[in-house]
């Protein structure tokens, strides 16, 4: 084993742990997802109780496009495959294949909010449906535009650090950086995994 | 994780063929999903199966790419108190906000 893969593996001298032997960022990163949990749930509470009780009927199965969100969702699903090999190659101390892995996760996030923005485009060119138009167009653009933020903000962290990655500075130490970022993309990655089914499938079944 | 430097190395390189594994399932299971809309099986046991096959995916997810297999309980501790929330909102709002009492009647549609 070469050294720097066995100084980035003994990465527990690099980072500063907290009380309960956790790393501070990695608590932060977990604390933070839990609100971010309760954020959410409340976000798709609000879409399916008023998709049930608004006095105006819509049947969104006319203008959904079923192969286009899914194939959205089979690219964040493979996000999540690049971004968890990113983070394994960064604690190997392979900053090669961790930049590699690091610009797919970025393109295939480019890729899902290019799907997004699309669609969006498409529900009020074609449709007329904005967020004033129907009480579903308000909860699915901000239930949905909310996953997109959080995405772009992912999209624009990874780009930092690899942007870092070519600066010649990161090192071991940095590993924790891109495991918290990591688990921020698998955190809207599992966000859609709900919001796949509970928004848009639901529809063709009841 | 292990201090070791190579008992991590070794863990570290089971848990790379582990991902493509999970991996390969969730796009499996995203394919029933998908499939499940068009099964002429009855409301009932279509979203009882979309929500089981969400549900597995999401705790893949967690539980291997989000690492918190590997991970110290705490962390496990502390999303598990935001999602039971999240979950409890979900479940009280629908039973408060979803009963026939709250849906519009004839005259207020027309």
């Amino acid at each position: 084993m070469s050294n720097s893969a066995e100084a980035s593996i003994d990465h527990g001298h690099h980072e500063e742990y907290t009380s309960t032997g956790i790393p501070h960022k990695k608590l932060c990163m977990w604390a933070f997802l839990a609100s971010d949990c309760m954020f959410f749930g409340t976000l798709i509470s609000t879409h399916l109780v008023y998709r049930r009780t608004s006095p105006e009927s819509l049947d969104v199965t006319q203008f959904f496009d079923i192969p286009l969100t899914s194939f959205s969702t089979f690219v964040l699903l493979a996000s999540s495959l690049l971004m968890a090999l990113a983070v394994s190659s960064m604690h190997k101390a392979n900053l090669k294949m961790t930049r590699w892995t690091l610009f797919g996760v970025i393109f295939c996030g480019l890729i899902f909010l290019g799907c997004q923005v699309y669609e969006f485009t498409h529900f009020v060119r074609a449709y007329g449906l904005t967020l004033n138009s129907h009480i579903f167009g308000s909860t699915f653009y901000v239930l949905t535009g909310t996953h997109g933020v959080h995405v772009s903000l992912g999209v624009m962290w990874l780009i930092a650090w690899l942007i870092y990655s070519f600066t010649g500075k990161m090192g071991p130490e940095h590993a924790i950086d891109i495991e918290v970022a990591g688990l921020y993309w698998h955190f809207v990655d599992i966000v859609w995994v709900i919001i796949f089914p509970v928004v848009y499938l639901v529809e063709y079944i009841l | 994780m292990s201090h070791n430097p190579l008992t991590a190395l070794v863990e570290e390189n089971k848990r790379y063929f582990t991902f493509f594994n999970v991996s390969i399932a969730l796009i499996l299971i995203t394919g029933a999903e998908i499939a499940i809309i068009e099964m002429p099986t009855g409301w009932v046991f279509n979203l009882t199966v979309l929500g089981i096959l969400s549900g597995v995916k999401f705790f893949c997810v967690v539980v291997w790419f989000m690492h918190l297999r590997w991970d110290k309980s705490l962390c496990w501790i502390l999303f598990v108190i935001g999602l039971v929330i999240a979950v409890g909102t979900f479940t009280a709002l629908n039973i408060i906000l979803m009963g026939d009492h709250l849906m519009p009647t004839q005259e207020q549609i027309e």
